[in-house]
């Protein structure tokens, strides 16, 4: 009989699944949301979406994990379900975790650019840094490998033991950079901002934007829950160590607006900027802070970092687990395999400036030029003879990093 | 699988999860509507709000 890996502990366990939930999406999603859709009356909304929508969802699949014992794949086909349904849930499962971390970790890797760019300097800005192969794959490639070392270690050895570590100095980073943001002058106008409750912003559109971050943000639906309640010992209580969970990951939603608003309000800057907001506005903010600027900004990048790595191991660790289980492939090997498959999927997304773009415009470097196509309108055996080259798009970049493609293109 | 094999689990260690509340209302009941009738409705009509429907 095969010997499933458990959790060692309830708080193991609470803080991998919380871990897992806190995200980038916490820290420069939901603050903005919250502030365009009404601050304290979009709060409450999103409180009430937590409790009645997201828990019992939470509670269903911690169940299921544990009442199976299995994998996603494995819960889902043991669940007895009509056969499309148990094989759309389980391939779903699967992919989604699958391709989301092969453009997530991109994004991670460049927190791991910003931490450093802080005391270098290295990185002038935004879009030259992300249009750098040089720079974002390298990043890419180390935020890859540290996310398949932890998985590695097993369930207590890697994932337990790394996120009782990371998620109590995620909580600790928050709580440094919040109270730096607080304190600058003018920063009570950001707070004003976030929380005032204005309810006449309240329309079906924002309740339904409400239930969409809650999806978002509580990994709900990607068979991460299921997984990591397969490894849950019976004893443990599911009720509460799911409300945990949910406190957990709607604290550090809210502890982020009080990070982020006062800092951009307090120099002046826009609060509407999403993605924008955390990689151009922020280190402006941060670096204008007279002293020990650099260091909140670093601190800030290693909480998206670290709240990035507890939400990627999650992410290895479904498709592994099914590989592990249901293909007996040992741990080592799954883990390897998904981390490097994830990477050269997720190589495209690092060229294409991020996820946005992967899609419609990837741009890969190509005998001193680059190729620049759009996936699905040129997908298959059109893809190679409607490719056109677009030598200008690169070379700003490399030019600057001093390696200098020819000017022409193929 | 049938919810109430879920809510059977659930409550194997929660034992309050079958106490009853008001009425015959458990925490178990009321968890089983929310998963059977509500959260099916919410999510298509998030799904659709995301396609553009809504």
């Amino acid at each position: 009989m095969s010997t499933r890996g458990q959790w060692g502990s309830r708080l193991g366990f609470i803080m991998a699944a919380a871990g897992s939930a806190v995200g980038l999406g916490n820290i420069w999603r939901f603050p903005y949301v919250t502030g365009q859709n009404g601050g304290g009356a979009f709060l409450f909304v999103y409180m009430l979406c937590v409790l009645l929508i997201g828990l019992p969802l939470i509670y269903n699949e911690i169940a299921l994990g544990r009442l199976t014992g299995k994998n996603a794949v494995g819960a889902f086909r043991d669940s007895g379900g009509n056969r499309f349904w148990v094989i759309t849930g389980a391939v779903l499962a699967l992919c989604v975790s699958f391709f989301v971390l092969s453009y997530y970790s991109v994004i991670a890797g460049w927190t791991i650019g910003y931490i450093i760019s802080e005391f270098t300097d290295f990185i002038k800005d935004f879009d030259t840094f992300i249009s750098t192969a040089w720079y974002v794959v390298p990043l890419f490639a180390l935020f890859m490998l540290v996310t398949v070392i932890i998985v590695l270690g097993g369930i207590s050895g890697g994932i337990e033991r790394a996120s009782k570590l990371l998620m109590p100095l995620l909580f600790i980073l928050v709580f440094a950079v919040m109270l730096r943001s607080l304190t600058l002058p003018g920063a009570m106008e950001g707070v004003k901002y976030y929380l005032t409750p204005d309810f006449s912003k309240i329309t079906s559109k924002v309740i339904l934007a409400a239930l969409g971050q809650a999806f978002f943000s509580l990994s709900v639906g990607w068979g991460i829950l299921i997984t990591y309640g397969s490894y849950l010992p019976k004893n443990e209580n599911i009720v509460t160590s799911g409300l945990w969970v949910a406190v957990m990951d709607t604290l550090v939603a809210v502890l982020a607006g009080f990070m982020i608003f006062p800092a951009v309000f307090a120099f002046g800057k826009d609060p509407a900027q999403g993605t924008a907001l955390v990689f151009q506005v922020l280190p402006d903010v941060f670096n204008s802070i007279p002293s020990g600027g650099n260091i909140v900004g670093a601190l800030f990048f290693l909480l998206l970092c670290v709240a990035a790595l507890t939400s990627s191991i999650s992410m290895i660790e479904v498709p592994a687990s099914y590989l592990i289980d249901e293909k007996k492939w040992r741990r080592k090997n799954a883990a390897w395999v998904i981390g490097i498959l994830a990477f050269i999927v997720g190589i495209p997304s690092a060229l294409s400036g991020g996820a946005s773009a992967f899609f419609t415009n990837m741009q890969i470097p190509f005998f001193g030029g680059t190729v620049k196509a759009g996936f699905f309108r040129h997908y298959g055996r059109h893809f190679w003879r409607t490719a056109h080259c677009n030598s200008s798009l690169y070379h700003q970049p490399v030019h600057r990093l001093g390696y200098g493609y020819p000017q022409t293109g193929r | 699988m049938d919810t109430r094999k879920l809510a059977d689990e659930i409550s194997q260690s929660a034992p309050f999860f079958n106490k009853t509340l008001i009425g015959n209302i458990t925490p178990a009941r009321l968890w089983i509507f929310f998963i059977r009738y509500v959260c099916p409705v919410v999510i298509g009509l998030v799904l659709l709000s995301t396609i553009g429907v809504l």
